[in-house]
Parts: C-alpha cells; sequence; structure tokens
C-alpha cells in the first residue's frame, strides 16, 4: 500500500473510532483503537505524517470525550480518556523511534551501492540477495532480475581450484579470495578479483556470503601480453644464431654529457682522444649475451662476459667509436664490421648492428654475426685478386718488355753483327772495302730503324688512354678508405674523413684516382707504424678558390726530412726498405693528367701533408 | 768485346767446303749474317722462313742450320723435327730475341748443338758453327763407317 493508501485509511478508521466513541455507549475504550491510526501512519516511514496522525487523533480523542461528557464528569470516563491518550503518546513515541533506525539502515544499505566494486550477498544456497549499482552496470543484470538466482549459474564463474575446498577455507577462516572467471550478460568474459567473507547470525550460524569483485580483465590481458612478449624474447634471444648482448649504457650517457661537445665535433673529439674511447668502452656494461655469442667466443656461460664491452673487443677495433657517436646524434642504430676477442684470444670477424632504444640506455642491445668463413673466403679472393693483378701486371710487362726487346733486338743484332762482320771484312789481308761499306749502311739503317721501333713504343704508352668518367669525390675517397681499411687497422691506425656536402663532380678515372688516395692512405700508415703517439689519417676534401677540389691527406707520423722533401716524387726516389720510389711519381703524374696539382708540405716531427687539387666540373646553365 | 785485332779463329780453315743456311724473317739479320760469315770463307745460303728451308733442295754436304726460334708459320722447334723426318741431319744452332730457359732446354734436348740470344758476338756464334760443323763431320765419318761395314757384308 503506498503513502496515499495508508493516510486515507488511517484517517477513515480514525473518523470511525471517533463515531463510535461519541454516538455509542462503550464508554472510553474504543478510543484505544486510535493506536492503530498512529501505527498504520508509521507504515509510510515518515516522521510527519507519524505526528499528524498522533496529534489527529489526541484531538479527536479530547473532542469525544468533551462531546460525550460534560467538564464535571471525571472519574470514570475521563480515566479512559488519559488511558487512551497515553496509549495513543507511547505508540507514537515507539513509530518513530522505529522509524529513525529504518532510515538508518536504509542509508546503510545504500553504502555498497557507492562502491566501484560489483558486490553483491548470496545465502547459503547461493541464492542472490543483495546486487549492489556496479554489478548492475559491470554484469548487465539489474538488481530485480538477480536477486533470487543462484550466483554461480547466473555468472558461470569459473573458479582456480575445487568449490568444495574453496567452501571449506570459507567457512573454516570465514574469508576467501582469489581470481574468478565470470561471464556478464552480453557474454564478456571477465576476469575478477574476488573477496568472500562469511556473515553469521546472532548464535553464529552461517547464513550468507558477502561477494565482492575487482574486474581487472585488463590488467591480467595486459600483464599475459608483457609476458608472452619477454618470453617471444627470451625464444629469440636463446635460441638465435645471432649472438646477441645486452648493454648498459647509462654510464656512457654521462660521461658523454660530461664532455659537452656537440654531435658535430664529437667525432674529431673521440679521434684525437683515445683514452675516452678506450674508458667508454669500459662503462659499457654488459648485462647478459645469449647462448649464440658465447658459442662464438668460445665461452661456457654467459658470466665471463657479464662485465663490460671492453674485453669482448679487440684492440684495433674502430667501430666503437662510431658506434658512441651514434649514440650521441640520438640515432637509433648503428651498423659495422668489427673484431670480437674470444676466451682464448682468438679473433672472431663480425658484422654488428647495435641499436638505441629512446629514453632507455639501459636497454641497448647488439646484434652480432660471425663472419669468419666469409671473411676467410673473402680474404682468399683478395689474395687471389691481388695476385693476378699482380701476376697480369708482370704479364704485362713481361709482355711489353719482351714485344719491346724482339723489336728492338732485331735490328740491334743486325747491327751488332753487321759490324763485326764488317771488322772481319777489313781484317782481311786484302781488306774488301765493298764489303765494309755494305756492312756499314747495315748498321746506319739499323739503328735508325731501332730509333723509330723505341718512339713508336713511347708514344703507344703515351697515349695509354684513361677514362673519363664523372666522378663524385666523396664516393672515390670512401672506396679508397675501404681498401685500406684492413692496411690500416692492422697499423691501429684511424682513418678520419670529412667529405664537404654538395661537392660538385670531377671528370676522370676512378681507378687511377683511387691508386692515387690509397697510395697516400698506405703512405701514410706506414710512417707510423713504429710510433707510439696517435695514429690519424684524416682526409678531407671541400671546394677551393671557387672551382677547385681540395683534397688533403694528413698524417700524425714522423713526417718527412727536408732534403727528402725535394726529392720525394722523383722516380725511383724511396725512403723505404723495399720501395720502388714509383708510387708518388706515378701519383703525381696521374694527378697532373687529370689537369690537377699535387703537393707536399711536412716539418719533421709534425706528421705530412699531402695536398691534391683538381678542376671540377663546371656546371653547365642554359641562362 | 772482342776487338778487331784478335787473332781470329776462323772455321773456315778447318772446314774449307762447309756451307751453313741461315733462316731468319730478317732481312737485314739474314744479310749482315751472310756477310760475317763470308768473312770467314764459309759458303751461306739464305732462307726468310722454315717452310722455304723445306721447299728448297739440301745439298748433302758438310754444314749446319742457324735457325731463329721465333719465326712464323713453323716454329723453330717444329721445323727441326721436320728436317730430321725429311733425313736432313744437319746440326742446328738456334737464335731467340729473347733468352728462354724452358725453350732453350727443349731444343737442346731436340738435338741442337747451341743456343744463342740476339745479339750475340761474332765469336760466339762464329765458335758455335765451327762445333756444329765438326759434329756433323764427325757423324759423315760414322755413317761412312757404318756404310763400309754394311757394304763388306757385316
Amino acid at each position: 500500500m503506498n503513502r496515499a493508501g495508508l493516510l486515507f485509511w488511517s484517517t477513515v478508521l480514525a473518523v470511525a473510532v471517533f463515531l463510535v466513541d461519541v454516538l455509542t455507549p462503550l464508554e472510553g475504550a474504543v478510543a484505544v483503537l486510535y493506536v492503530v491510526v498512529v501505527l498504520l501512519a508509521a507504515r509510510t516511514t515518515r516522521r510527519d505524517d507519524i505526528i499528524a496522525a498522533a496529534v489527529g487523533c489526541v484531538v479527536l480523542t479530547l473532542a469525544a470525550y468533551l462531546l460525550s461528557h460534560d467538564l464535571n464528569a471525571v472519574a470514570s470516563p475521563a480515566l479512559c480518556a488519559l488511558v487512551s491518550l497515553a496509549a495513543i503518546a507511547i505508540t507514537t513515541g515507539l513509530a518513530l523511534k522505529n522509524q529513525a533506525a529504518t532510515r538508518r539502515l536504509a542509508a546503510q544499505a545504500r553504502l555498497p551501492n557507492l562502491s566501484h566494486d560489483m558486490i553483491f550477498v548470496r545465502d547459503r544456497r547461493g541464492v542472490i540477495t543483495f546486487w549492489n549499482k556496479a554489478a548492475e552496470e559491470t554484469y548487465g543484470w539489474p538488481a530485480e532480475d538477480a536477486v533470487g538466482r543462484i550466483a554461480d549459474e547466473l555468472l558461470q564463474s569459473t573458479y582456480p581450484d575445487q568449490r568444495q575446498a574453496i567452501e571449506a577455507v570459507l567457512i573454516a577462516t570465514g574469508r576467501w579470495e582469489g581470481k574468478v572467471e565470470q561471464r556478464t550478460r552480453a557474454g564478456l568474459k571477465l576476469t575478477v578479483d574476488t573477496r568472500w567473507a562469511l556473515q553469521h547470525d546472532h548464535l553464529g550460524k552461517p547464513i550468507g556470503v558477502l561477494e565482492t569483485h575487482t574486474d581487472v580483465t585488463d590488467r591480467v590481458a595486459a600483464h599475459a601480453a608483457l609476458i608472452q612478449s619477454e618470453r617471444r624474447y627470451r625464444r629469440m634471444f636463446d635460441a638465435s644464431r645471432i649472438g646477441v648482448v645486452e648493454e648498459d649504457w647509462t654510464g656512457i650517457r654521462t660521461s658523454l654529457g660530461a664532455l659537452n661537445v656537440d654531435g658535430n665535433g664529437l667525432g674529431n673529439y673521440l679521434a684525437r682522444n683515445p683514452d675516452f674511447v678506450r674508458n667508454a668502452r669500459g662503462l659499457a656494461r654488459i648485462t647478459d649475451v645469449n647462448p649464440a655469442l658465447q658459442k662464438m667466443v668460445g665461452a661456457r656461460s654467459s658470466s665471463i662476459f657479464i662485465e663490460s664491452v671492453d674485453k669482448l673487443l679487440g684492440e684495433s677495433d674502430r667501430t666503437f667509436l662510431c658506434a658512441l657517436v651514434a649514440f650521441a646524434n640520438g640515432e637509433p642504430f648503428y651498423e659495422g664490421e668489427t673484431e670480437l676477442v674470444g676466451i682464448d684470444g682468438r679473433r672472431v670477424p663480425v658484422l654488428f648492428t647495435i641499436t638505441f632504444p629512446a629514453e632507455d640506455d639501459r636497454n641497448v642491445l647488439a646484434f652480432v654475426v660471425d663472419i669468419t668463413e666469409r671473411k676467410l673466403a673473402q680474404d682468399t679472393l683478395l689474395a687471389a685478386q691481388s695476385e693476378l693483378a699482380h701476376a697480369s701486371r708482370v704479364a704485362t710487362l713481361g709482355e711489353l718488355s719482351a714485344s719491346i726487346a724482339h723489336e728492338v733486338n732485331q735490328p740491334l743484332a743486325a747491327i751488332v753483327t753487321s759490324g763485326e762482320a764488317g771488322l772481319r771484312w777489313l781484317d782481311r789481308e786484302i781488306p774488301d772495302l765493298e764489303e765494309v761499306s755494305a756492312a756499314v749502311n747495315r748498321v746506319v739503317t739499323e739503328g735508325c730503324r731501332a730509333g723509330a721501333i723505341v718512339a713508336r713504343i713511347r708514344s703507344f704508352l703515351k697515349k695509354a688512354p684513361a677514362d673519363q668518367d664523372v666522378l663524385a669525390v666523396g664516393e672515390i675517397i670512401d672506396d679508397a678508405a675501404l681498401l685500406v681499411d684492413r692496411e690500416l687497422a692492422k697499423e691501429n691506425v684511424t682513418l678520419a674523413v670529412e667529405v664537404a656536402p654538395d661537392l660538385p663532380p670531377i671528370r676522370g678515372d676512378r681507378v687511377q684516382l683511387q691508386q692515387v688516395l690509397v697510395n697516400l692512405l698506405v703512405n701514410a700508415g706506414q710512417a707510423m707504424s713504429e710510433q707510439d703517439g696517435p695514429r690519424i689519417v684524416s682526409v678531407l676534401a671541400g671546394l677551393t678558390e671557387g672551382d677547385i677540389l681540395a683534397i688533403t691527406v694528413k698524417d700524425t707520423g714522423p713526417g718527412i726530412a727536408a732534403d727528402d722533401l725535394a726529392r720525394l716524387f722523383e722516380p725511383f726516389f724511396t725512403t723505404k726498405q723495399d720501395g720502388m720510389g714509383m708510387g708518388l711519381a706515378i701519383c703525381r703524374t696521374t694527378v697532373e693528367s687529370h689537369g690537377g696539382k699535387m703537393t707536399v708540405e711536412s716539418s719533421p716531427g709534425s706528421g705530412a701533408v699531402f695536398r691534391l687539387r683538381l678542376p671540377v666540373i663546371q656546371q653547365l646553365t642554359l641562362s | 768485346m772482342t776487338s778487331p785485332t784478335d787473332k781470329r779463329n776462323s772455321p773456315a780453315q778447318s772446314s774449307p767446303s762447309a756451307i751453313v743456311l741461315i733462316v731468319d724473317d730478317d732481312a737485314a739479320i739474314r744479310a749482315s749474317m751472310d756477310s760475317l760469315f763470308r768473312s770467314v770463307d764459309l759458303e751461306t745460303r739464305l732462307f726468310a722462313s722454315p717452310t722455304e728451308l723445306l721447299d728448297s733442295p739440301l745439298p748433302d754436304r758438310l754444314g749446319c742450320i742457324v735457325l731463329d726460334v721465333r719465326l712464323p708459320g713453323v716454329s723453330g722447334l717444329v721445323l727441326q723435327g721436320q728436317l730430321t723426318r725429311k733425313g736432313v741431319d744437319f746440326p742446328i744452332i738456334f737464335m731467340t730475341g729473347h733468352g728462354d730457359i724452358p725453350m732453350s732446354v727443349r731444343a737442346m734436348k731436340a738435338g741442337a748443338v747451341d743456343f744463342l740470344s740476339k745479339p750475340f758476338r761474332d765469336q760466339d756464334m762464329l765458335d758455335a758453327v765451327t762445333s756444329a760443323l765438326e759434329r756433323d763431320l764427325r757423324r759423315r765419318s760414322e755413317a761412312a763407317a757404318k756404310g763400309d761395314l754394311r757394304r763388306s757384308g757385316y
């Protein structure tokens, strides 16, 4: 019954009691029925209604008394009215107290609805008796649908353990916690953190269970994805045939930061400060190496290398410097070729990529491939090539000299023989001057023939055509650097190349110009091979005077004595034990045949500087 | 170098009726060698190529061949084999423009009596010819002795 109904019937009842009280001779006792009116009004649970009903009843009781009896008649009827009033007052008092308690309870009952967790209460048989707002929202069933259903059936709960075992824990301890899978009304699978608490009645008998659930589906999924990703990485790390080194470069970041050298100048700075590079190698902490890498270097376990990169890299390594520059410039990775040192001191040539994850210096990864076999094959190939080149050079020279010898020998032989025959004719008892004259004529003719042959050969050699290709200087320098790479590495020489951007092309013979640079670089390397100081060759290329390309090859060697300097480009001049003295002579000839100039400067003790100046191709413009 | 006033050892004295067959494609060489041999009273015949030599009727008398190894057409070594098959047994002296060890070894094994690099000293050539002629003389007298034996019924 709603409030209006309750109020209506309590009013009707009040009027009825009043009429009976006034119109019938039933003395007093009827008024006690006003108590029912107050109780009816109390059903609305509103304080105002209770008070209004009470006041009404009191007024009616007094009115009935005054109408039926005059004021004089006290005694029995008055006593009855007083009893009725007392009953109304007591009932009202109790009803008000009860109303206050009910309100308090209702407020408490609303609290679970404020929670973000899904909360419901079920009895011992599993029937849901309470279902909060969060449960409605997350599971999808409104409270009126859920209440009365069996919780496990409704939510299709899957428990991590046997249901009975869980129940046993609950009974024994009063609590249970665990991860449970449930399904929503829409069929969505949820993973929830569940907490159960057993409710007891006042006798301590269990009557129900309060279940609180926190949805952790996303958290669990993210965690699972993380674990899977980690497992996948582990599998790659452990099973890969590519060696992997995990490194922590935090110390290097600090050390580079303290340097205060900008990215562009860093390469030069590092080349001049090998101690810094050496120190940085020690700062590149290795945190793990995979089995493939252990095998590569002949280690039994990863622990041997859990130290720093310094131990792993060969003495002659020059890639670490470049990797440092790449790291400092924020590049994501650096690739190169170097040598690792095995446990037994064996050198292992490798190709590697080192990756620098943004903002995580602790997780620098180097991937390493053993190229020993490839290197062997390559070395064999290179050796074969160089042998072939040598053989073909020798063969060409040999053929040339053989054909020159033959060509020139014929007239020479004729001259010698004719001369000697002539002498013999002169020497006879009667000299035969006619024969002598014929012989001398042959000498003259054959002499001229020999001269003509020599002239022909010379002009043939001179005309040997050089290619006239359009060349990018940067490429030529790179190629030459590549060719001398091993030779310089062997001598512990650092090569620093700096080519100005956007250089115009030059015209000439790629191979010849490469040979010039190779010659200069190898010379520089050899010049420094016996000294203790820094061993650096720098190659600079840039424009000068607008249309002249200047290439400078500078070393930090002992320099060239003043006497030698003047004769340096002369053929057959050499300061090397087994030198031919042709290298620089040919270099200068080559540069000059390209329309350029080659000069040298040096002061003993401060290295040598070779300068090449080559004309660039004039850019054609249509204007 | 032999001086012109040296007392020259002339093969002509030891073999007055000998002939030297000169095979060389270079006319100047042929002419100068012709002059050299004639100056010591040796008879000569000149051939520009091995083919020319093979095509010519050769005299059956004391002599030797002076041959350039590097001749066009047939090489000197091949020519030597062909001459042997033809029954011409003149000792051969090889000349070459470039002293080639393997070639000289093969030539010597094939029966060459000497091997000279151009340009050669006249005395070396004349010594070589002298010893070749002596060898030919020996061969001829041995062959004659065998012929006598055969004719006498042994």
